[in-house]
C-alpha cells in the first residue's frame, strides 16, 4: 500500500534520512519507531508529501505523491505529532470543513460527519466548540477530520501523546477498529508498549536509515530463538539448583527468586518430559511458558545491534 | 450558506462574526455622514470615502492577508489544510478573499460612497473598480510575500507578516497617489501607452486590473509550491517580460514628455537620446533590482541548487527548471539586457562622457 524507495531527505545542515526504502502491507498497523531524531517525523511527512525529499519515490495506493500530491492526500489521512484545531468552530464545522476539503458531496458529508463523529465518540459534541474540548477529545476530533473522508491510508504521528491511560486503551480500540475497515496504519510512538497491542507490522528507523521491517507474528511479538521458557515456582526448593542441572533437556537456567529461565528444545513432548521430572522432584510448579521477547526488547536489541553493525 | 469554497467557507465562519461585522459597518457609515455633514461638496465625501477605504482595504485588510497563513503555521493548522484535496487555486482564492472578508464588507460603504460622489457614474464605477482592484493587488502581494517567507521558514513571526504588508503598501500606494494625483492633471494631458491613448482613469483601471491579475497569478503559484506540485518559474519568467513591455509602453507612449524627464534627470545631455535605449536602459535597472529583491525574498537553499546540479547533469532540463530558483532566471534576464544595453544603446554626443561610467555600470 506504501511503497518508498531510496529516499533521501537532507535539513540544510544534515541528511535525515539516507536512502530509505520500505513497503508497508495494504491493511497492516505497522509501528514505526526509532528513537528521537532517528527520522520518524521526517519520514512520514515525506509520505504525507508534505516535505518533498531531496530524491527517492513515494507510491501510495498507486499514486506517486510528489507528481499527483492533492490525488494522493485523496486517499491518505495525516495526523501531525503537535496539531492544531480551529478553536473557534464548532466540532460538526471542524468536521464539514475536512470533508467539504477532500471533496466528499454534500449528501455523503452529512452522512460521514456522522460516522466519524460517532467512531471517535463525538457525536453528543457535535456543537461544543472545539476550545471547550479536553486533550483527549480534542486528539479525537483531530483523528475524526484525518478520517472524516475514509482514506485508505492513515498516518499518526505520537498519536497517544499527551492522553491519560483510558483515552489511550480507546485509541488502540479505534486502531484496530479502522484496521478491520481495512484502512492501513502507519503508526509512530515511543510507548511500544501499547505499539504492541495493536501493531501487526514494525519499522524501525534509527539514524536516518531503516533497521528492522517486518511482519509482527499474528497478534504477538516474536519467540526467542531457540526457545527460552520461564518457570514459576510456589516456592523454590534448597537444592533447585542441582534439581535444575540434573534434568533433562534444560539448559542456560538463571534462577531470581521464584522465576527460573531456561533454554530447551521446541517440541511439546520435551516439555511434558521436563514437567513430569521436576513434579516428581517435588518441585511446586505455579506456571510455565514461553518467554515472549516485548516490542520493546525487540527494538533495543535491534537498535543496539544495528549500531554496532554500522561502519 | 452554500459556498463551494471550503476555505472560503471557513473563513466566513470565523472571521465574519455578526458583532465585528456590524461594529465596522457601522463606523465606516457613521464617518461618510459625519463627512458629508461637514463638507456640502462631494469631493469631501470622494476624500473620506478614499480615505476610509484605504483604512479598512490597505490597513486591516493587508494585514489580514498577510497572516492568513502565517496564522495557521502559529496555530498548527496548516498541516492539515496541505493534507486536504483542495487544489491551489481553490485554497488560494479561498485565503485571498476569505482572510480579509470582514475589511472588505466594512469597505463596501466606502466603494458606494465613491460611485455617489463621483460627477457621473461610469467614473464613479471606474474609480471604486480601480480601488477594489488595488485591495485585491495589496492583498494578494501580502499572501504571495507571506507564503513564500513560510517556505523560507515556518515560523515568519509578526515582525515579518508586518513587513510583507509594508511592502504590498509600498506597491499599491504609487497606485493610490496616481489616482487621487491624476484629479489635478489638466482635461488635455495626453496620457498614451505604446500609441493608445487613455485617460488617468482608463490608465489606474487597466493597470490595476493587469497587477492584480498578476498578483494573484503570484499567490496561486507560490500556494502550487507550498502544496508540492511541480512548479516552475515560468510565470515569474512571464512577469518580467510583462513588467518590460508595460515600462516600454509607456516610455514610448510618453513622447516628448520623455525628453522632459530626461533633462530632470540629467540635464540637457541626456536629451534626444533614442526610446529604445531609454527603454533598454529601465529595463536593465528593473531587472537588476528585481534579481536583488528576488535574492533577498526568496527561500535559498542549497538542496534545491544540488537538485538543480544533479538535474543538469542527468540532462533532465524539466527537473532542472523546476529547481532553477527565480533569482537565477532573473539574472540569466538581466544579462541578456545587459548584452543588449552594450549593443544597442547609443547615448547623444552631448552624453559621450556618459558611455563609458554606463558601460561599468552594465558590466558590473
Amino acid at each position: 500500500m506504501i511503497l518508498v524507495e531510496d529516499l533521501v531527505f537532507d535539513y540544510p545542515t544534515k541528511r535525515a534520512l539516507h536512502g530509505v526504502s520500505l513497503t508497508v502491507r495494504e491493511g497492516s498497523i505497522t509501528a514505526l519507531v526509532g528513537p528521537n531524531g532517528a527520522g520518524k517525523t521526517t519520514l512520514m511527512r515525506c509520505i504525507a508529501a508534505l516535505d518533498p525529499p531531496y530524491s527517492g519515490r513515494i507510491v501510495v495506493a498507486g499514486i506517486d505523491v510528489y507528481e499527483e500530491p492533492r490525488k494522493a492526500h485523496a486517499v491518505m489521512g495525516y495526523l501531525s505529532d503537535f496539531f492544531g484545531l480551529y478553536d473557534q468552530l464548532t466540532v460538526r464545522q471542524c468536521l464539514i470543513h475536512a470533508a467539504d476539503s477532500h471533496g466528499l458531496s454534500r449528501a455523503r458529508r452529512e452522512e460521514r460527519v456522522v460516522q466519524a463523529a460517532q467512531a471517535l465518540g463525538l457525536q453528543d459534541r457535535l456543537s461544543a466548540k472545539a476550545e471547550t474540548l479536553s486533550r483527549g477529545l480534542r486528539q479525537r476530533l483531530a483523528i475524526a477530520q484525518a478520517i472524516v473522508h475514509e482514506p485508505r491510508v492513515l498516518l499518526l504521528d505520537e498519536p497517544a501523546a499527551g492522553l491519560d491511560p483510558e483515552a489511550r486503551h480507546e485509541l488502540s480500540a479505534l486502531l484496530r477498529s479502522l484496521s478491520a475497515r481495512g484502512m492501513t496504519l502507519l503508526v509512530s510512538s515511543h510507548i511500544l508498549a501499547e505499539l504492541e497491542d495493536y501493531s501487526t507490522d514494525m519499522v524501525i528507523v534509527d539514524g536516518g536509515r531503516i533497521v528492522e521491517n517486518r511482519p509482527l507474528a499474528a497478534s504477538d511479538t516474536m519467540a526467542v530463538p531457540p526457545v527460552s521458557m520461564v518457570m514459576e515456582v510456589l516456592a523454590a526448593p534448597a537444592d533447585l539448583e542441582s534439581i535444575m542441572a540434573s534434568v533433562a533437556g534444560a539448559s542456560e537456567f538463571a534462577i531470581d527468586g521464584k522465576i527460573i529461565r531456561f533454554s530447551m528444545p521446541d517440541s511439546a513432548e520435551s516439555r511434558a518430559m521436563l514437567l513430569r521430572q521436576l513434579l516428581d522432584r517435588g518441585v511446586p510448579i505455579a506456571g510455565f511458558w514461553r518467554e515472549r521477547a516485548s516490542l520493546q526488547d525487540s527494538y533495543i536489541k535491534r537498535v543496539s545491534q544495528a549500531r554496532q553493525d554500522r561502519p | 450558506m452554500n459556498i463551494g469554497n471550503p476555505e472560503f467557507r471557513r473563513n466566513l465562519w470565523l472571521e465574519l462574526t455578526p458583532a465585528r461585522l456590524g461594529v465596522s459597518f457601522l463606523a465606516v457609515v457613521s464617518l461618510l455622514a459625519l463627512a458629508g455633514l461637514r463638507d456640502s461638496t462631494l469631493s469631501g465625501l470622494q476624500y473620506a470615502a478614499e480615505l476610509l477605504f484605504g483604512i479598512a482595504v490597505f490597513l486591516w485588510g493587508g494585514r489580514l492577508a498577510a497572516d492568513a497563513v502565517v496564522q495557521e503555521i502559529a496555530d498548527r493548522t496548516w498541516d492539515s489544510q496541505r493534507m486536504s484535496s483542495l487544489g491551489p487555486w481553490g485554497m488560494s482564492w479561498g485565503k485571498l478573499f476569505g482572510a480579509p472578508i470582514c475589511a472588505w464588507a466594512a469597505a463596501l460603504p466606502a466603494l458606494a460612497a465613491m460611485v455617489y460622489a463621483a460627477p457621473d457614474i461610469a467614473s464613479g464605477l471606474r474609480v471604486a473598480a480601480t480601488y477594489a482592484l488595488l485591495g485585491v493587488l495589496c492583498h494578494a502581494v501580502a499572501l504571495t510575500l507571506s507564503l513564500q517567507s513560510v517556505r523560507k521558514g515556518r515560523q515568519p513571526g509578526r515582525l515579518k507578516t508586518l513587513f510583507f504588508h509594508l511592502l504590498a503598501l509600498a506597491v499599491v500606494l504609487p497606485f493610490a497617489y496616481f489616482l487621487v494625483w491624476s484629479d489635478s492633471l489638466p482635461a488635455d494631458f495626453d496620457l498614451r501607452w505604446f500609441f493608445v491613448p487613455l485617460t488617468s482613469e482608463e490608465f489606474a483601471l487597466a493597470s490595476a486590473l493587469v497587477f492584480s491579475a498578476w498578483a494573484v497569478l503570484g499567490v496561486y503559484r507560490q500556494m502550487r509550491l507550498e502544496l508540492q506540485k511541480p512548479t516552475g518559474p515560468t510565470a515569474w519568467l512571464a512577469f518580467l517580460a510583462f513588467l518590460i513591455v508595460y515600462q516600454t509602453g509607456l516610455i514610448v507612449g510618453s513622447g516628448y514628455e520623455l525628453d522632459k524627464f530626461l533633462w530632470d534627470l540629467a540635464g540637457e545631455s541626456l536629451v534626444g537620446t533614442h526610446w529604445v535605449s531609454v527603454a533598454l536602459l529601465a529595463a536593465g535597472l528593473l531587472l537588476s533590482s528585481l534579481v536583488y529583491l528576488a535574492i533577498f525574498t526568496e527561500p535559498k537553499s542549497m538542496i534545491g541548487l544540488r537538485q538543480a546540479w544533479e538535474a543538469f547533469r542527468r540532462g533532465d532540463l524539466r527537473g532542472l527548471w523546476l529547481h532553477t530558483p527565480r533569482w537565477a532566471v532573473t539574472l540569466k534576464l538581466t544579462a541578456i539586457v545587459a548584452i543588449l544595453i552594450l549593443v544597442f544603446v547609443r547615448l547623444p554626443e552631448s552624453a559621450a562622457n556618459y558611455e563609458i561610467e554606463l558601460h561599468r555600470y552594465v558590466l558590473a
